[in-house]
């Protein structure tokens, strides 16, 4: 079924949000990650097991799935109390983003000064631009499950713009926190 | 030997990037040439804009001349018998609205036998441009990166498969932009010269080009130190030769430096960037839809490539420079066709809007700036983030050109084109002398047979731009009567639904019209009531 554009008005917005929750799931993730297989000084046994672009493969899933949910979940959320207008939601998904990035950075960077010698995944943590790959992949992720759904037709037209929209504020939101991050490391 | 670039990146395995960027410029040329391949006997056009181009180069190969007569227009006294977008240059006689470059190339591609190849041909140098200024700036392989986001852009294959200025006019500016930093590089006054052909064929081709031009030329004035004054020479003689030419070439057909529809777009242009708060929502729309909504994710990237422009070692003045001449770019594109709420399909999110393809070189900024970023995620062994990226943007593409979501696609353009040009055969095949009465039809059939327009006042009231450009007539006193006198000096009338005013008037008066499949929306008028049904 195609989406009309009404129906685009109210679940783009939306859509922005759970991006973002997506993302924050994706950093969160990657903390979790962090701990689970480096400990806090780096000598958990499975390490050498996390691939190098787990960041990139946890993004590119959970964002798929946040689209789908979407779809069939959070339409029926937000429908009631009619649709959200304007770019509000997708400026306030970019500063969730941006903060969330910032903060757990620093985290890490905290962590790295606490223990004194760097893990892999904590020195790759110190480099703000690695935040900025992790996001761009996420957004390309979006991207290409954005397309895909027009491709299958289960998106007009305006959809794909507005969520091509949404998944540039998620971007920009993630860039700004990686930018933040290295300043604040500095 | 390897060479170092500007960039102070090695040109390793040159041959391989050559060979990509050659498969890439084939594959381009076939997805510009899509309607060109599919549609073998077009003869219709989506936009007016084409179609003056299209009239004035047939007129240009058959008789000679930039000029096309209106033998109606002259016998009943009126102007209405014309199509859109053309103007009276001489008493009676009509030529392009747009620049006549587009015209005269075209013109070529007919005695060649190839006009429908002509746009894709020259739009597919675009991937040889794009590729000199990025591997010029960073390396080969952002060069290939640049081509490989810019060149499927959904505007740009869209745009190339149709017979109009934009994206062969900003291919050439890549070109001569491409070449002059090669030339300053190599110190060749070669490229230094075909760079100033291209930017004068891309001044021929486009005038509104003239605003780049200028920061091109301001950005050579920057770096005239580290170009050197024989190679800036070189660049700028084939480029004002040209300049001239294209000028002189105007005051001969319209009697000013400019054509008439870029003097009256640049007066637009202009006036709107003086008066922004006026149009304060048109401004944010822009940026929001044409630079987020059509390519976010360049537009992230572009970001971030900036920073690393801008972060790079003191010795790359060049690419930080250059990332900055881009924004400029990017800003002066916004703030010039931003304020053009007036422009079809302003408002709307459709790839086939009037507004997309003025934002070409904008595109192509972003997508330089892009390669920047994602050849410094290659160094960092960011694989998949290049992958994705690449991905995100050819899905993108296919699925708005192919896929069943836009209405505007490659697909439904190339069946337009197709149904257009099968009903226009069937109509040409009876030789009656024919008149059709129309607002937009114009585009298909004038120069094949006479075209009325049919704009009223209301029209003129609901939009200063049609009172501005198109005669504005009465249906009951200005064409029944005349109406009348042709059907009676056997002529073959017709309306087109898009006139309801004139098909109600006939309708009242007692004229019988049919309307049948073979002619489309078109209906055919009959003098007599005793004649055909409705």
């Amino acid at each position: 079924m195609t989406a009309s554009f009404a129906d685009v008005s109210a679940t783009a917005p939306v859509a922005g949000g759970i991006l973002a929750g997506a993302v924050l799931l994706l950093l969160l993730a990657e903390n979790a990650a962090s701990r689970l297989f480096n400990g806090h000084r780096g000598s958990a046994r499975f390490s050498s097991y996390l691939p190098r672009n787990f960041l990139a493969v946890a993004g590119a899933s959970l964002i798929p799935a946040a689209f789908l949910l979407e779809d069939d979940v959070m339409a029926a959320i937000s429908y009631p109390a009619g649709p959200p207008q304007g770019h509000i939601p997708f400026a306030a998904s970019a500063v969730i983003l941006a903060l969330s990035s910032f903060l757990y950075c620093r985290s890490i960077s905290a962590e790295r000064r606490r223990t004194g010698s760097g893990t892999r995944m904590g020195r790759r943590g110190l480099e703000g631009e690695i935040r900025v790959e992790v996001v761009l992949t996420a957004s390309a992720s979006a991207v290409i499950f954005a397309a895909s759904m027009a491709w299958l037709g289960r998106a007009s037209t305006e959809a794909l713009m507005r969520m091509l929209q949404c998944s540039f504020w998620l971007a920009l939101g993630g860039i700004a926190g990686a930018i933040a991050t290295r300043r604040a490391a500095i | 030997m390897a060479l170092i670039t500007r960039g102070g990146h090695a040109e390793e395995g040159a041959p391989f990037y050559l060979l990509l960027v050659g498969l890439l410029w084939v594959a381009c040329f076939i997805s510009y040439s899509y309607t060109a391949l599919t549609v073998p006997n077009r003869s219709s056009f989506l936009a007016p804009d084409e179609n003056n181009t299209w009239c004035v180069a047939r007129q240009l190969k058959e008789e000679g001349s930039f000029f096309i007569n209106s033998p109606l227009n002259e016998r009943f006294g009126v102007k209405f018998f014309r199509g859109r977008l053309f103007v009276e240059a001489r008493e009676n006689r009509y030529t392009s609205f747009n620049s006549p470059g587009l015209t005269l190339l075209v013109a070529l591609g007919m005695v060649l036998g190839v006009p429908f190849f002509v746009v894709p041909f020259l739009s597919s140098l675009g991937v040889l441009g794009i590729y000199l200024v990025g591997k010029e700036l960073r390396g080969p392989r952002a060069g290939i990166l640049a081509a490989l986001l810019f060149c499927p852009l959904p505007t740009v294959v869209y745009a190339s498969n149709m017979v109009l200025d934009s994206v062969p006019s900003a291919a050439l500016f890549l070109l001569a932009w491409g070449a002059l930093l090669r030339a300053t590089r190599t110190r060749s006054a070669a490229w230094a010269a075909l760079g100033g052909f291209s930017l004068g064929l891309s001044f021929l081709l486009r005038q509104a080009t003239a605003v780049f031009i200028a920061m091109l030329l301001a950005w050579l004035a920057w770096e005239r130190r580290s170009v050197g004054r024989k190679l800036i020479c070189s660049f700028l003689v084939p480029a004002a030769l040209m300049a001239v030419g294209t000028m002189g070439l105007n005051v001969y057909l319209y009697g000013s430096f400019t054509s008439s529809g870029q003097a009256e777009g640049f007066g637009r242009s202009f006036l709107g960037m003086l008066v922004p708060v006026a149009d304060l929502s048109a401004l944010l729309h822009a940026p929001s839809t044409y630079l987020l909504g059509y390519t976010p994710l360049l537009a992230a990237l572009g970001l971030w490539g900036t920073v690393v422009a801008l972060r790079s070692p003191s010795r790359h003045r060049l690419l930080r420079g250059t990332s900055l001449f881009m924004w400029t770019i990017i800003v002066v594109t916004l703030v010039i066709y931003g304020p053009r709420p007036g422009t079809w399909g302003f408002f709307k999110l459709t790839l086939s809007g009037s507004m997309a393809r003025y934002f070409i070189l904008l595109y192509a900024s972003l997508a330089l700036l892009s390669s920047i970023a994602l050849d410094e995620a290659l160094r960092r062994g960011g694989h998949l983030l290049v992958l994705l990226s690449v991905a995100a943007i050819l899905l993108t593409s296919a699925a708005i050109s192919f896929g069943p979501t836009d209405a505007n696609n490659l697909s439904w353009l190339r069946d337009r084109f197709a149904a257009i040009s099968s009903y226009k055969e069937a109509l040409l095949r009876d030789p009656t002398p024919t008149v059709v009465f129309t607002r937009r039809q114009d585009k298909d059939l004038y120069n094949d047979v006479e075209v009325g327009l049919c704009f009223t006042e209301e029209d003129a009231a609901r939009s200063p731009e049609v009172a501005a450009l198109f005669p504005i007539v009465d249906p009951r006193e200005d064409l029944l009567p005349m109406i009348e006198q042709l059907l009676g000096e056997g002529w073959r009338v017709m309306v087109a639904s898009d006139a309801p005013e004139l098909v109600d008037c006939l309708r009242a008066q007692g004229y019988p019209l049919r309307r049948s499949a073979e002619f489309g929306s078109l209906y055919l008028v009959f003098e007599s009531p005793s004649g055909e049904g409705m």
